[in-house]
């Protein structure tokens, strides 16, 4: 009898779980993987998923005050490992921040590293996560307002609050994004491509109001890159037209170009059009080499499709995250864009991954 | 009066006066020196005993603005999340921390108080963030950038200071051997601590190592004693401070204690107050006594150079320039003495700093190595307090001196001071009322909850005063025996002669002696008192044949504990007829810190071994769980009696429970409350008791058990009956160390200050004794005549003193103990040791008085008008 009832709940228990989730885990790892099909519901899916291995939420934004122009990025990662698949999952949660002078190129960036014990939580449902004192959490499920705050030792603190000026995007296929050809090798990846920013920028001295625009991700996964794959190229440009550009360019370990890259061209209505890997060209014009990492990665490039060519500029080159903490190394860093004719037509942000050692297996 | 005048008259007067007598100047310089090194020894051991205080919890973070502690036991993961969350919009840095001391165990090289250390778990994720983040030379994640792991993979890896790695030579290879709760493990020494610069000094007796594995030693869920609450220096604010404040207190869920650092400082401070001010008390006496000296001192200067004074006056000198050279001579040796005074104390700080840390640590849980540093604040309350009172004791000799009538101290040469006897019965009468007056002031009550017996103390200023006046009074009846003594014992006789006139000195001499021994007397009647409670108390409480608790250390923070399967044992082991447990944690009760134990209910009434103050009628009521004993500490601080109630903070919110009634125990003032241990357990939910008491079925059977047992448990200490009983009076007398050595001191000082006053009534008598060895007066005779003087004067002051003991014995007993700890105690005279210390006294005057006797009178002769 206390067999029976012992096997009752327990099949009451995964019945509950699977019904309340769209991401079975695979049995074989003990995780989800990004699934076609997934039908993405909010304000959930702008909450935590901790079955998948990797998730982040990625803020990437341009600032004036007084004087001065500033680019920023807030990045929360959280990052699960078991050591079997029936094992408990322990999440530990990476933070990255920086912020760039656009005119006089310093570039100051902290990383934090925690665990899910106490000082770092991602909400599951609903978009709340903090990790220390760096947050960020959605204050309207309506309007999509949402809220972030961080600081940097020696610049102060900046309190966000950010307003979707369109509606989200959802990339590839209604948010699942494809990478590579191996299953699985997809995320789940959800936009808000054009912010309005608000807020203040504190130090003990002097308070000052910021506004500007700003993108960001939400992508989790269980096991993005192809086993043939190392890094990745992303653009994400906000033009002064009211559109939205998103590239990724999937390196493979051979130097080629995984056709599973991607372009994207959200119209100012918020229309989106996806071009794949073998109908836009992202070309390097200029390196940097890093006096961190000794790495070289390049900063300036331009996107080519159709009878389109913009080039992008960074604001500063030296926009390396060189991690104390998390073992990983990249660049991401405000960039300016040019149409045809050099005129300056918007804004943006680069990451440069996978340009010290293969990511193969991180992400 | 004009500066320069007056310059050149301190000169010609003062200073050349000092330079020419430089031995004496030296003499009294060094007395005073000592009085105000033994004062200043135990403020810095005070100061030092409450600055080490939570000093483990500055080694990585520096010096934290708030601290969160909890109400009872610990917090929870739950508590750390809604703090962090509470925080989430200001720029502190959390730093949770588990604080646990540990013993080395396999270094018999080094010292058992050097071998405790505080372990501090902390987060170390958490820790090297803000490390990171303050440009720390390193942080637990790169101390081997080889290991591509990091050593936060290394599990159980322990860091320490560099200092400390060094002095105990541990490297890379080593691995610390500790007692830990009721186990011995081996963790490895992974690296120095990271330094962040900071101007405050880390305590050098911490090891850190990472939270989850500390819990897991500890065999508990992940949790924290404490949340430190750090900001930058370029990032706090006022207004953040109150900001992160408010946010806390709205967050506290009321299992929580938020204070500041400073709060938290006086909490730690207030843990030991009675005990820190009972030292004080005792310090002054040397300082005290000191200062006496310095009234005799000036006394019989102004009486030697009253000629001096006249002719001043004769040649236009004002009195009031004369009582201001007075008073500087008396402020130039305050200075000096006092400046002297800095250095002993010093040296002597070294010591009682060990002392007092020693007894602290005994008393209140504390495992915190105290460590001696030089405070210039204590330094220069030592030194001014020496100059004023200095300065003040030369103020009645300096009135004397101006007051010097011109032409009868030229014609008759000087007088020898002294007083009409009618003052001292006026001032016997004041000092008399104001006893009474003392006796009835009722005790303060600190915000702490402590009584402050301030009318105790006074009462006892008071009686000294009237219990020395009255010594002084009887002084002349001594001087009336030499007619009795007709022709025989004529050194006997010219020394009581010396009585029918006595001068100040005599009297301050004997007041000097009274007050020391009055107050030694006291002492030994409170510790008479005290150990014979402690011995009764012992007889009745420590019942059982074995008493088993961990190796490792109790803080204040965590209480070790045994594991249940240990107990089980114990319980299922045939040889073993009963077994008794105990469990103890802190708590805070009204926001004042305090004990909470465990008892088993059953245990206690089957083996009733309690020595109750108010006997609960039915002691099993306890089971209920909503009654609770207190001891007589936490009743007395608390202002409790039976039947009344407490709230207990819980994390369910407070918890009503009826005093059923009242134990007596002597551990500290803070006190304990008293519940049935299922309860505890449900409450704190700790399940680890942290000492058994064992009842062995055959007595010869206690000792190849306890061999046995702790040849299977090297990790617990097994403690047979006798070793506990003596162990507990050999604690008892280590709590008193300290004040048998600042006795010492204050008796050393009343010794020599009475061959100083021989000395210089000798030097005055000079004369006298030229005559006397004309008529044939041997050298012998004469020095047999000072040690008489000596003697008698030491005799009554030893009789003056053992009433002053008596009474003071009895206010301490009654009045400032019973008010600043709540002991009941039995009273008992040690006759042997106040023997002791008159055989003491008296041998010590007469040795000094008879060599000042000798030394006088191979002095030479005055030449003949």
């Amino acid at each position: 009898m206390k067999l029976l009832a012992t096997i009752l709940v327990s099949w009451a228990s995964v019945a509950a779980y699977c019904a309340e989730t769209p991401f079975p885990v695979e049995p074989d790892t003990g995780f989800a993987i990004a699934r076609p099909e997934t039908v993405l519901q909010f304000p959930r899916d702008h909450g935590s998923h901790p079955q998948f291995k990797t998730e982040w939420w990625y803020i990437t934004g341009h600032l004036d005050s007084l004087g001065q122009e500033l680019g920023f990025q807030i990045t929360f990662f959280r990052s699960a490992s078991k050591d079997t698949p029936g094992s408990t999952t322990e999440q530990v949660y990476l933070a990255h921040a920086a912020i760039v002078d656009k005119r006089s190129g310093r570039f100051i960036h902290e990383e934090r590293l925690n665990s899910d014990d106490w000082n770092a939580a991602a909400k599951v449902g609903t978009l709340d996560l903090y990790n220390g004192n760096w947050y960020l959490k959605m204050l309207d499920p309506q309007s999509e307002q949402m809220k972030t705050r961080f600081s940097l030792k020696d610049i102060g603190v900046l309190e966000l609050t950010l307003t979707p000026a369109k509606q989200k995007t959802l990339f590839g296929e209604d948010g699942y994004s494809k990478k590579g050809d191996e299953k699985g090798a997809a995320s789940h990846y959800i936009t808000f491509t054009r912010l309005k920013v608000s807020g203040t920028l504190k130090n003990q001295q002097t308070s000052t109001s910021v506004s500007g625009l700003a993108w960001m991700d939400h992508e989790f996964s269980s096991s993005q890159l192809s086993s043939d794959q190392i890094g990745w190229n992303w653009s994400s440009l906000i033009l002064d037209d009211g559109s939205e550009l998103m590239a990724y360019v999937m390196r493979r370990e051979d130097g080629a170009v995984d056709p599973n890259s991607r372009l994207t061209l959200i119209s100012h209505d918020g229309e989106k059009t996806e071009l794949k890997g073998s109908a836009f060209r992202w070309a390097p014009l200029r390196n940097w080499n890093s006096p961190h990492s000794e790495a070289s990665y390049p900063v300036e490039y331009e996107i080519s499709w159709g009878d389109r060519k913009l080039r992008i500029e960074p604001f500063a080159d030296d926009q390396e995250l060189a991690g104390s903490i998390g073992d990983f190394v990249y660049w991401e860093g405000a960039c300016r864009v040019f149409d045809e004719e050099n005129v300056q037509i918007g804004i943006g942000y680069t990451e440069l991954t996978g340009y010290t050692e293969s990511l193969k297996g991180k992400f | 009066m004009t500066a320069p005048l007056f310059a050149s008259l301190l000169w010609r007067f003062g200073i050349r006066y000092w330079f020419r007598h430089w031995v004496k100047l030296v003499l009294l310089v060094s007395i005073v020196a000592l009085g105000t090194g033994a004062f200043l020894a135990i403020g810095l051991a005070n100061r030092a005993s409450t600055q080490s205080f939570d000093r483990f919890a500055q080694t990585v973070s520096g010096q934290s603005q708030l601290v969160v502690t909890p109400t009872l036991a610990e917090l929870s993961l739950e508590d750390l999340r809604n703090i962090r969350i509470a925080l989430l919009d200001t720029e502190a840095t959390l730093v949770p921390q588990i604080v646990t001391s540990v013993r080395l165990n396999d270094r018999p090289d080094v010292s058992d108080i050097e071998s405790v250390f505080t372990l501090v778990g902390m987060d170390l994720l958490a820790a090297s963030n803000f490390l990171l983040r303050h440009d720390a030379d390193n942080t637990f994640l790169s101390t081997n950038p080889a290991d591509g792991d990091g050593p936060l993979d290394r599990p159980n890896g322990v860091y320490a200071q560099a200092e400390t790695s060094a002095a105990y030579t541990w490297g890379e290879t080593s691995a610390l051997s500790l007692f830990i709760e009721d186990k011995i493990v081996e963790l490895p020494w992974i690296g120095e601590l990271p330094e962040l610069e900071t101007d405050q000094q880390a305590a050098s007796n911490v090891l850190i190592m990472d939270w989850r594995d500390l819990s897991d030693l500890q065999s508990k869920p992940l949790h924290a004693n404490r949340v430190d609450i750090v900001w930058a220096k370029e990032e706090l604010t006022d207004s953040e401070l109150q900001y992160a404040t408010k946010q806390l207190e709205t967050a506290n869920p009321g299992n929580w204690v938020i204070e500041s650092q400073g709060q938290r400082q006086a909490t730690g401070a207030t843990m030991t107050l009675a005990l820190r001010m009972n030292l004080r008390a005792l310090s002054v006496l040397s300082l005290l006594v000191a200062i006496c000296l310095v009234f005799q001192a000036m006394d019989s200067t102004v009486a030697r150079r009253q000629g001096e004074v006249a002719t001043l006056h004769s040649l236009g000198v004002s009195t009031k320039l004369t009582r201001l050279l007075w008073f500087a001579d008396a402020c130039l040796i305050g200075f000096l003495g006092g400046g002297l005074g800095l250095i002993f104390g010093d040296a002597m700080a070294r010591v009682s700093t060990q002392m007092v840390g020693q007894t602290i640590n005994t008393l209140y849980y504390n495992a915190g190595a105290v460590f001696h540093q030089y405070a210039p604040s204590e330094a220069a309350l030592a030194w001014t307090l020496t100059t004023v009172f200095c300065t003040l004791a030369g103020w009645w000799p300096a009135r004397q001196a101006a007051r010097a009538p011109v032409v009868e101290t030229i014609r008759q040469g000087n007088h020898r001071s002294s007083y009409a006897r009618g003052s001292y019965w006026i001032a016997a009468a004041v000092f008399a009322v104001l006893s009474v007056v003392a006796y009835l002031i009722q005790p303060l009550r600190a915000e702490n909850g402590h009584a402050i017996p301030a009318g105790g103390y006074a009462l006892a200023i008071f009686l000294i005063g009237l219990v020395a006046t009255l010594a002084c009074l009887s002084l002349e009846s001594l001087g009336r025996f030499c007619t009795l003594l007709g022709n025989r014992y004529t050194s006997l006789r010219l020394a009581l002669s010396q009585f029918r006139l006595p001068v100040t000195r005599h009297r301050l001499a004997l007041a000097g002696v009274v007050l020391s021994v009055g107050m030694t007397a006291s002492m030994i009647f409170l510790i008479g008192s005290f150990e014979s409670t402690v011995r009764a108390w012992i007889g009745n409480t420590l019942q059982a044949d074995l008493f088993i608790r961990p190796k490792s250390v109790s803080t204040s923070h965590e209480v070790p504990g045994i594991d249940e399967e240990t107990i089980d044992a114990m319980r299922s082991d045939s040889r073993v007829s009963d077994v008794g447990i105990i469990y103890r944690t802190a708590t805070r009760i009204q926001n004042l810190p305090t004990q909470l134990i465990g008892f088993d209910t059953e245990y206690l009434k089957r083996i009733d071994h309690t020595t109750w103050v108010n006997r609960p009628d039915n002691l099993l009521d306890l089971q209920s769980g909503n009654t609770a004993t207190v001891n007589e500490a936490f009743a007395s601080r608390f202002q409790k009696s039976v039947g009344d109630t407490i709230e207990l903070p819980t994390s369910d919110g407070p918890l009503p429970l009826r005093i059923i009634g009242i134990m007596a125990d002597y551990g500290n003032e803070n006190g304990s409350l008293g519940i049935d241990d299922e309860a505890f357990k449900r409450i704190t939910g700790i399940t680890r008791p942290s000492a058994v008491a064992l009842h062995i079925g055959n007595s010869d059977e206690i000792e190849a058990f306890a061999r046995e047992f702790q040849e299977a448990h090297p990790a617990l200490a097994v403690m047979t009956n006798r070793w506990l009983r003596e162990e507990t009076l050999r604690i008892f007398n280590r709590v008193f160390s300290i004040t048998y050595a600042l006795e010492g001191i204050g008796l050393l000082i009343s010794v020599v200050g009475l061959g100083s006053m021989l000395a210089s009534l000798l030097i005055e008598r000079r004369s006298e004794i030229s005559t006397l060895q004309r008529i044939g007066f041997d050298v012998r005779t004469i020095a047999l005549s000072s040690l008489w003087e000596g003697l008698v004067l030491a005799f009554l002051g030893i009789v003056a003193g053992l009433f002053l003991g008596l009474l003071l014995g009895l206010t301490l007993v009654f009045i400032i103990n019973k008010q600043s700890f709540g002991w009941t105690l039995a009273v008992s005279i040690p006759w042997s040791t106040l023997a002791g210390l008159s055989l003491l006294t008296a041998t010590g005057a007469s040795v000094v008085s008879y060599f000042v006797g000798r030394w006088s009178a191979k002095l030479p002769p005055l030449s003949e008008e």
